[in-house]
């Protein structure tokens, strides 16, 4: 019976990250089942839904000591009897978070692996599993939109709001994109128009000038996508067209989502929810993998 | 004072000719204001010849709703021609129709099939297709209100949530019109309801009367911020107030739950925590009756919504709506008490 150290980054109680997290040993039993496989995580990075998991925020049993993060990418040291689609040296992703990120090494059952394109740099592998996703659901599952159709979104300098930038424009769809207002804003709105954001403004320039510019636009704007809350969401739920959508799949300013009572009832908008985690665990396999 | 305006267009009243023509009253606004300011109280003449598609109507009553009151201010979205003949709700009697009425003859009770009728006057003539006949044995009181109110309930229960017996319906705004329905309808179809009221000094009173009609809970906004955690099945949330009080109604609902907003008592925007969203699926949609109306798709669902409305009428299955009788006459004063309170529905009796 092998086991090997793993350095690993765990929290035993909810509270402020900087206060409940500390660097510690766990074992790991290197004995694999016949369907188990031994990864060497390389890299996972810090996304909000981590802090906010952290924080105590997320509906999941507290099953303490936890390890924290929610996506990693590694490569495969040794597998099981029975694992056929994978074999040492292979890069994986892990899907459904299995809770060991933020570790060194880890025993995961083959199906929670997804093998990935060697070529893809370490970055963007170790990123690509909850905001570029998140993004994809987002614009494919929702509403049913055409090349040249406008979505809008808040928090548009997030992974996820880049993400969108990125796949809107890939899709052929326009995307409105609104940002905090910041010092240098102009390099912000630079950087995002060269991933090919079609209109950004801060959120007081959106609020200043939105009516005429929406009226400039040639259809209806039909889905928004809210990763802020508040008045933020009020703004873009209000930029959208008879039977619009509005997604929410986050709330970064900390404060309930509005929308305006007219929009619902005579503009007839609906409201949904995203959380990526459950669409990737009740979706068939042969969806997430497309 | 009543001056004998002959007014022509829109509410068919025409020039009187040389067949006998009828008295109406009416109560029209010339521009958009406050009610009590900018309507009046004028009588004019309309020919009893109707024309192929129309029918002459005589209207028995008809009630004051807050949505007539913001067409006269100009703020709602479905603004008739100027000047305009004020209410979109009412009941009334046929008494002649045009050469190709067929679903329409003398003597059938109707209501407005479409918002924008023009209710608060005596008789008028109109489009046939824009009434609707209903069981003749309907009570007055129930049948002017019949068109809006019931209706809205009705359909929120039956299109939002997929609810079956024993499932629970949570709404603010309990003591509302809409409201009552929603306890009532939610009764007779084995639903149960948690209500949340406004608190004010008779609230033990209100309770046992919203009790009487067949509220499982009734809390104040207060006790439901401290009762609303142990809720459990909680399918759909009616909401009509906004603000802190749909936050607290979207934290109810259950895996993917719905809530339905149909009103905006509070002005201030709907909101919805993100958890609810995120965690739960929650989805939050509008009704707007009006609207539902319009759609020619939805024209059996009406018939059968109707049926049953009216059988349960018929059955005593409804308390008898709260109303003020009031003239056209009294229409400044109706217009005012409309407008300051809600407690009874302040209804015109022609």
């Amino acid at each position: 019976m092998t086991k090997i150290w793993s350095r690993c980054i765990q929290y035993s109680k909810y509270g402020p990250p900087k206060e409940v997290l500390t660097l510690g040993k766990i074992q790991v039993d290197t004995n694999l089942s016949s369907n188990q496989v031994l990864v060497k995580w390389l890299a996972s990075p810090i996304n909000p839904l981590d802090i906010n998991k952290i924080e105590g925020h997320y509906p999941v049993p507290p099953d303490f000591p936890i390890i924290g993060g929610s996506e990693v990418i590694g490569e495969v040291e040794r597998v099981g009897s029975d694992v056929k689609s994978l074999k040492p040296g292979d890069a994986v992703v892990s899907l459904g978070m299995t809770q060991t990120c933020w570790s060194e090494y880890a025993v995961i059952d083959e199906t929670l692996l997804l093998k990935i394109d060697k070529r893809i740099d370490l970055v963007s592998a170790a990123t690509l599993l909850i905001n570029p996703p998140t993004a994809y659901v987002m614009l494919k599952e929702y509403v049913d939109l055409n090349p040249g159709d406008f979505i809008i979104q808040n928090a548009s300098n997030s992974g996820v709001g880049r993400s969108v930038i990125q796949l809107a424009k890939a899709f052929g769809l326009k995307s409105i994109n609104l940002v905090r207002n910041r010092p240098n804003i102009q390099d912000l709105k630079n950087e995002l128009h060269q991933l090919g954001a079609d209109y950004v403004f801060t959120e007081e320039e959106f609020r200043a000038n939105s009516r005429t510019f929406l009226k400039s636009l040639d259809t209806p704007i039909r889905l928004a996508l809210n990763g802020v809350g508040g008045k933020s969401c009020l703004a873009i739920s209000n930029a959208l067209g008879s039977g619009g959508t509005l997604v929410t799949y986050g709330g970064m300013g900390k404060q309930p989502h509005e929308i305006s009572t007219s929009g619902f009832v005579f503009k007839n908008i609906k409201a949904e929810g995203i959380a990526i985690t459950l669409w990737l665990n009740q979706e068939s396999q042969e969806n997430v993998q497309k | 004072m009543f001056s004998r305006t002959l007014l022509k267009g829109t509410y068919g009243i025409r020039n009187a000719s040389r067949f006998v023509s009828t008295k109406t009253k009416h109560i029209v606004y010339e521009e958009y204001g406050d009610p009590p300011k900018v309507c009046n109280l004028k009588e004019a003449l309309i020919d009893d010849i109707v024309k192929e598609n129309e029918a002459l109507v005589k209207f028995v009553a008809a009630p004051i709703n807050p949505a007539d009151i913001n067409q006269i201010q100009g703020v709602y979205p479905v603004k008739p021609p100027l000047p305009g003949v004020g209410g979109n709700e009412g009941c009334g009697i046929i008494e002649r129709v045009g050469k190709s009425v067929t679903y329409l003859k003398p003597g059938d009770l109707v209501i407005p099939s479409q918002s924008g009728l023009g209710t608060w006057r005596t008789s008028g003539i109109v489009e046939a297709s824009k009434l609707y006949s209903i069981d003749k044995s309907v009570p007055v009181h129930f049948a002017a209100t019949l068109n809006v109110n019931p209706p809205t309930a009705y359909r929120m229960l039956k299109d939002f949530g997929h609810l079956k017996p024993g499932d629970t319906v949570i709404q603010n705004a309990g003591n509302s019109a809409v409201g009552q329905y929603v306890i009532q309808i939610a009764r007779i179809r084995g639903l149960k309801t948690v209500n949340v009221v406004r608190n004010r000094p008779t609230i033990d009173e209100l309770k046992n009367e919203l009790k009487s009609l067949g509220a499982n809970e009734v809390f104040t906004e207060e006790e439901f911020a401290k009762e609303s955690r142990s809720l459990k099945n909680v399918r759909l949330a009616l909401n009509a107030v906004g603000g802190r009080s749909s936050l607290m109604l979207a934290k109810t609902l259950d895996d993917d739950g719905v809530m339905v907003t149909y009103g905006g008592m509070s002005k201030q925007p709907v909101q919805s925590p993100t958890g609810a969203f995120i965690f739960k699926d929650i989805s939050l949609r509008g009704f707007w009756m009006s609207h539902w109306y319009t759609k020619k798709e939805n024209a059996k669902e009406r018939d059968a919504m109707f049926k049953d409305l009216c059988e349960w009428i018929n059955a005593k299955e409804f308390a008898p709506p709260k109303v003020v009788e009031r003239s056209l006459e009294q229409y400044e004063e109706a217009l005012k008490m409309a407008m300051e309170s809600s407690d009874a529905k302040q209804l015109f009796v022609m």
